[in-house]
This record gives structure tokens, C-alpha cells and sequence, in this order.
């Protein structure tokens, strides 16, 4: 991966063209490249960051899952084993849940 | 929109995917023809060469690059209303912001045709990528037409995430929705929950999308301004009468969003009504829209007159002649339409009656696109056709050929749009849904002060196939309560699920920061600076 600062430095050594006399490789100008270059790479990497830590790009849906969730119901999932159903069960109860199951 | 309720809100946002009526499909007819007919315009160019257009000596770059500047303008205001107002958590902002965001995307993809059609030789338009060729010919980073190639491409891509990003909880609520009415079978249920990515709205999805949307923003913040500034330097760069000038980069990015404030309105306003979003998108919006337009109004009308003031205060005598020739020479009826259409009408927003009336919002949006796209223009052509030497002074009138292509872009702008109005739902669910919890947030603070203890134990994320026990609320209150309940039961491996983003949950599962800023830090340091040289560069110094 090259940034943007690497990018334009490395293009400008390729070419090599001197004109007037000056250094083919301006550091001012290549500011807007490196901005972009930081820009894009931050968002890509923001991208794979939020992909990978929110588990995306798996279609297959938690167990349990209900599809109101994503309209105008909420939920908890709380795991257990099945022995201790009953008291997840109770624990929960008086909170006003519209529907408690074991998934 | 405070009286709605969530399911109101989803099936308002989510009902316009129905199929479309044949009114639709007729006006996707009729776009397709405007596309096909710029089309085949084009094709003429090439096999003819660009003597078919009115572009000539000294005028070398006209309605194409007019066009290519006022849709990359469109697309500025996409941006300031999703991300700006996202930072500066303005509420008004969810109801617009998914079309904004969509409108973005398009006019960039429209403004993108435009430096391909103006090449003429499109064939070699390869050459301004980066890329090692066989030749060892890189481009130029010092030229401003190369900085615009970065500066507009990393704009597509970063308003394309963050569009798509936004939309992927919404496209959950699609995908639960279809599947529900239509199955799991029907092709937009697959078609949803492909591009939903298997969103389920866990706390734990929500805690890093937050953190992660608020990045996508502080990204796309300085990028707004950066873009239309580098498309000003296409300009200012030169030693042209009229362009060679610092007000550009402010004076574009301003006109920028003034034009894409006006476009957002142009294209909301009658969306609203065809797909029954009024109770979704109310006159208060607008109102805020048209407030936002006040401000740019006025940073405009400040250019405009400190242009002509520069002009004389400089003292130059090329900058002296070329204002007196934008005032008294062909062009000065259309530069005269300027303040008219740019400051003028829209300075009527000061007037409440104006800001509420849905008839003069949209004939005053439409009034501004026109004169920001002639603004583009008089900037665009003025200075070629009256540079230093009279001799070299010509008039510029576009041909049928620019005239077709130009209605065929605006075709197929409006061709993305009328497909993602049926495809996608074309508001903010979760934001709205957020918005709405808003008002009741004190009640939900009241629970937090009371996770204090729980909150340094974070919760273990679950298995998705975790046995256990799912309980089901209608309101966040309750299951912040649940949360509590559950976590002093000695129960710590739980997961809740929510429409929308629910902070003081989070808190209350005790999740700390995502670590997808670390991600993005890393991302944005190898961006700007990682690299090596070329081995072929490595041979020139050593040779």
C-alpha cells in the first residue's frame, strides 16, 4: 500500500524531469495527494474496522433473532443453560417483557 | 413527527418499495431516452472529433467542464447534511439526510462522464491513473487536473461507504419487513438481506457502527471542503483574468452547498408527495433546508461583490478590463442573472410565509440550479473568451451536441435517483427512530447513573447460536431494566437488540470504546505517509 505522500514523491523520482533547475519532487503540492491519500485510507480501513468488529458480511442471523427488532420491538437475549431457564425466566419477568421463550 | 410511533415510522418509510405504478415506469422510459439520445450524441463526437461542439480557440473548455463543476457541486450538500450536521448533532438533518447522501453519490457519477466526454479521445483517459505502465510515464502530481482526479475520486468512494454504511441497518428493516410479507424466497427479501450483511441490531453491532459512522463523518467533513476547493484550483491555478484569484476555494465550496441545498430541495420536495412521505418529512425540514440556504446565500452575494472590488483594488489593469467585460460584454446578461438568481431569490428565505410555502421553496430551488449552473458558466467561459490579448477575444456558444449531452447527464442523474426511491428506503429509519427516543432520553439517563457499578464489568459477546433465554420489551426502558435485572441475577453473557442506537444500553452492558479507532487511525497514518520507492526508481538514482 502506498500513501499519498509515497505515491506523488515516487512519481515525481520515476519521471525525474527537472524544469528551471528545481528538484522534481515538491513537497506543497503533494500535501493535497497525502490529504486524499489519508482521507481514502481512513475510510477503507474504517470500513474493514467496523466490518470485522460488528461480525458483517454474514448473513445468517443470531439464533432467536425476531424480526421486530429491527422495526419497533426490543430485546435480551440472555445465555444460559437449560437448567437455568427458569431463573432467567423469573429474574425477567416483572421488567413487563411482552414474550419470554428459550431460544 | 414526535406523535408517530416506531411502527408507523417503518411502515411510512418502508411502503414505497411497493411495486411501482406505470407512471413510474413511463418516467423511467423517458429518462432512458434522454440517456440513449446523450449517448448517441457522444458517439458523434467521437467519430466526427470535437469540431462538432463550440469549443475553440481560446475557448477551450466550456459546457462540459460547466457541467462537470456544478455536479460535483450538486454532490457537496449530500455530505454537509449527513456528515457536518451529524457532528454537530442537528436533528433535523435524519429525514433528508439518506436522499441527500443518494444524490451525492449520482452527482458524481454524473460528473464524473464529463472529463471522459470532454477528453475526445476517450480511449486515452487511462493515462491520468496511477499506475506503473510500461513506459515508466507516471502522472504529474503537481497539476491541478491531477490532484482533481484524487480529490473527486476519493470523494466517490468515501460518500459511496458512507451512503451504504448508513443504509445497512435501514436495509435490515427492508429485508424483516419483506420477509415477513413476501418470504424468504422472494427476490427483494434475498435481495435485502445480501446487502444487509446480516444486521441484527445487537448492542454489541451498534456499539462499533456508532463509533464507526462517527469516523466516516470526521472523514468526510474536511473532504467536503478539500473537493471543491482542488476543482477551484483547476482554476485558480492559472494566470487567467477572472480566475487567477484566492476568494476561489471558499467561493466554490459556498456556491457548492448552495447549489446542493437547492438540488436536495428540487428533488425532495416532489418525492415526499409521490411516495407519501409527509409524515416523515415534514415542513419543518424544509424550513431548516432553507435556513442552511440563507447562510450560503449570503457567503455567495459576499463573492460576488468582492470579485468586481478585487478587480479594482488590485490595480491590474487585465483585471480591471475583464470586470468592465463581464459587465458591459456578451456575457453580462447572464453574469447580471447571477445576484439575481443566486442572492436575490433566495435571500426571500429570510421570510417565514416563504420558508413554509412548498410552491415557492421548489420554484426557488429550481431558480438557483439554473443560476449556479450559469455561474459555473460565466466563470468557465468569461475568462477564456477575454484573456490578455484582444485579438484572441471570442464569443462561445454551445452546439446541440454539448445541448444533448448536457440534458442526458441531468437524465441520468434523475434514471439513479428514480431507482433508489423504489429500492431503498429513502429515510433515515434508525435515525428517526432515534430522534423520536430522544425526547424521552431524561427517563433513560434516569436508569444510568444506576450502571455505574455494573459498568466496569464488560459483557462477554455472545456465540450467534448462544442457547439461552430472549425476552421481548416494547419499550428501551424496560429493557434497560431487564439489563439490570439480569446482570444482578448473576447473569453476565447477554446480548440485547434494538431498531435503533441505544447509548445508555450499551453502557448499561458495560462495552467500552470500539477499537475500530485504532483501525482507522492506522488506515488514515498509511494513507498519507506508508511507501516505498520503485525498484525502478531506486535504478535511475543509482544509475
Amino acid at each position: 500500500v502506498h500513501g499519498g505522500f509515497a505515491l506523488a514523491i515516487g512519481s515525481a523520482l520515476v519521471n525525474g524531469l527537472m524544469a528551471g533547475g528545481k528538484h522534481p519532487v515538491s513537497i506543497i503540492p503533494y500535501c493535497i495527494v497525502g490529504f486524499e491519500g489519508t482521507i481514502l485510507c481512513g475510510t477503507l480501513a474504517n470500513l474493514a474496522g467496523v466490518l470485522w468488529h460488528a461480525r458483517l458480511g454474514r448473513p445468517a442471523l443470531p439464533a432467536g433473532y425476531d424480526e421486530r427488532f429491527s422495526r419497533d420491538r426490543f430485546g435480551l437475549l440472555v445465555a444460559c443453560e437449560p437448567h437455568e431457564a427458569g431463573a432467567v425466566r423469573s429474574a425477567l419477568a416483572p421488567c413487563g417483557a411482552e414474550d419470554i421463550r428459550v431460544v | 413527527m414526535s406523535e408517530l410511533t416506531y411502527n408507523e415510522i417503518n411502515d411510512g418509510v418502508l411502503s414505497p418499495l411497493r411495486p411501482p405504478r406505470r407512471a413510474y415506469w413511463v418516467a423511467l422510459v423517458l429518462l432512458f431516452a434522454g440517456i440513449g439520445a446523450a449517448l448517441t450524441a457522444w458517439i458523434i463526437q467521437v467519430q466526427l472529433g470535437m469540431g462538432v461542439t463550440g469549443l475553440s480557440k481560446p475557448v477551450g473548455w466550456a459546457v462540459y467542464i460547466t457541467n462537470f463543476v456544478f455536479w460535483v457541486g450538486i454532490a457537496h450538500s449530500g455530505t454537509l447534511i449527513s456528515a457536518i450536521l451529524h457532528l454537530v448533532r442537528s436533528r433535523w438533518r435524519t429525514a433528508v439526510s439518506r436522499s441527500a447522501e443518494a444524490m451525492t453519490v449520482f452527482a458524481v457519477m454524473t460528473a464524473g462522464l464529463f472529463p471522459m466526454v470532454h477528453l475526445g479521445r476517450v480511449w486515452v483517459f487511462y493515462y491520468i491513473i496511477p499506475y506503473p505502465s510500461q513506459r515508466q510515464l507516471w502522472p504529474d502530481f503537481l497539476s491541478p487536473l491531477i490532484w482533481d482526479v484524487c480529490a473527486v475520486g476519493t470523494y466517490f468512494i468515501v460518500s459511496s461507504i458512507f451512503w451504504y454504511v448508513g443504509l445497512i441497518p435501514d436495509l435490515a428493516a427492508a429485508r424483516d419487513r419483506f420477509g415477513a410479507s413476501h418470504g424468504p424466497v422472494c427476490w427483494r427479501t434475498r435481495l435485502y438481506r445480501r446487502l444487509s450483511l446480516g444486521w441484527c441490531g445487537a448492542a454489541s453491532q451498534w456499539r462499533h457502527y456508532g463509533r464507526a459512522y462517527l469516523f466516516f463523518a470526521a472523514l468526510a467533513t474536511p473532504l467536503v471542503v478539500s473537493v471543491h476547493s482542488v476543482v477551484s484550483w483547476d482554476f485558480a491555478m492559472s494566470i487567467l483574468p477572472g480566475w487567477h484569484t484566492t476568494i476561489f476555494a471558499p467561493y466554490f465550496v459556498a456556491g457548492a452547498i448552495h447549489s446542493g441545498l437547492a438540488m436536495v430541495l428540487t428533488l425532495v420536495i416532489p418525492m415526499r408527495r409521490l411516495l407519501k412521505l409527509e409524515r416523515v418529512i415534514t415542513i419543518d425540514h424544509f424550513e431548516a433546508l432553507a435556513q442552511t440556504m440563507i447562510v450560503t446565500t449570503l457567503i455567495v452575494g459576499y463573492a460576488y461583490v468582492l470579485e468586481p472590488f478585487i478587480a479594482w483594488y488590485s490595480g491590474d489593469e487585465f483585471e480591471r478590463q475583464f470586470a468592465l467585460f463581464r459587465e458591459t460584454g456578451w456575457i453580462a446578461p447572464l453574469y447580471w442573472a447571477l445576484p439575481l438568481l443566486n442572492v436575490l431569490v433566495p435571500i426571500l428565505f429570510v421570510f417565514r410565509k416563504v420558508r413554509r410555502n412548498l410552491k415557492a421553496l421548489f420554484a426557488i430551488s429550481i431558480l438557483v440550479n439554473i443560476g449556479m449552473w450559469l455561474e459555473r458558466l460565466v466563470i468557465i467561459t468569461g475568462s477564456l473568451s477575454h484573456d490578455f490579448l484582444p485579438h484572441n477575444w471570442l464569443s462561445y456558444a454551445p452546439r446541440p451536441v454539448e445541448i444533448t449531452i448536457t440534458i442526458g447527464a441531468l437524465a441520468f442523474f434523475l434514471f439513479w435517483f428514480f431507482g433508489f426511491t423504489k429500492l431503498a428506503p429513502t429515510v433515515a429509519l434508525s435515525d428517526v427512530k432515534e430522534d423520536l427516543l430522544r425526547g424521552r432520553r431524561r427517563a433513560m439517563e434516569a436508569g444510568e447513573a444506576e450502571e455505574a457499578d455494573s459498568a466496569s464489568r464488560e459483557a462477554p459477546r455472545l456465540a450467534r447460536s448462544a442457547p439461552g433465554v430472549l425476552a421481548i420489551f416494547k419499550e428501551p426502558e424496560a429493557l434497560l431494566a431487564a439489563i439490570r435485572r439480569a446482570k444482578k441475577a448473576g447473569f453476565g453473557r447477554i446480548e440485547a437488540y434494538s431498531p435503533m442506537r441505544l447509548e445508555a444500553v450499551e453502557d448499561a452492558l458495560g462495552r467500552r470504546t470500539s477499537p475500530v479507532r485504532y483501525w482507522t487511525l492506522i488506515g488514515a497514518l498509511s494513507g498519507c505517509m506508508a511507501g516505498s520507492r520503485w525498484p525502478s526508481a531506486r535504478r535511475s538514482s543509482t544509475a
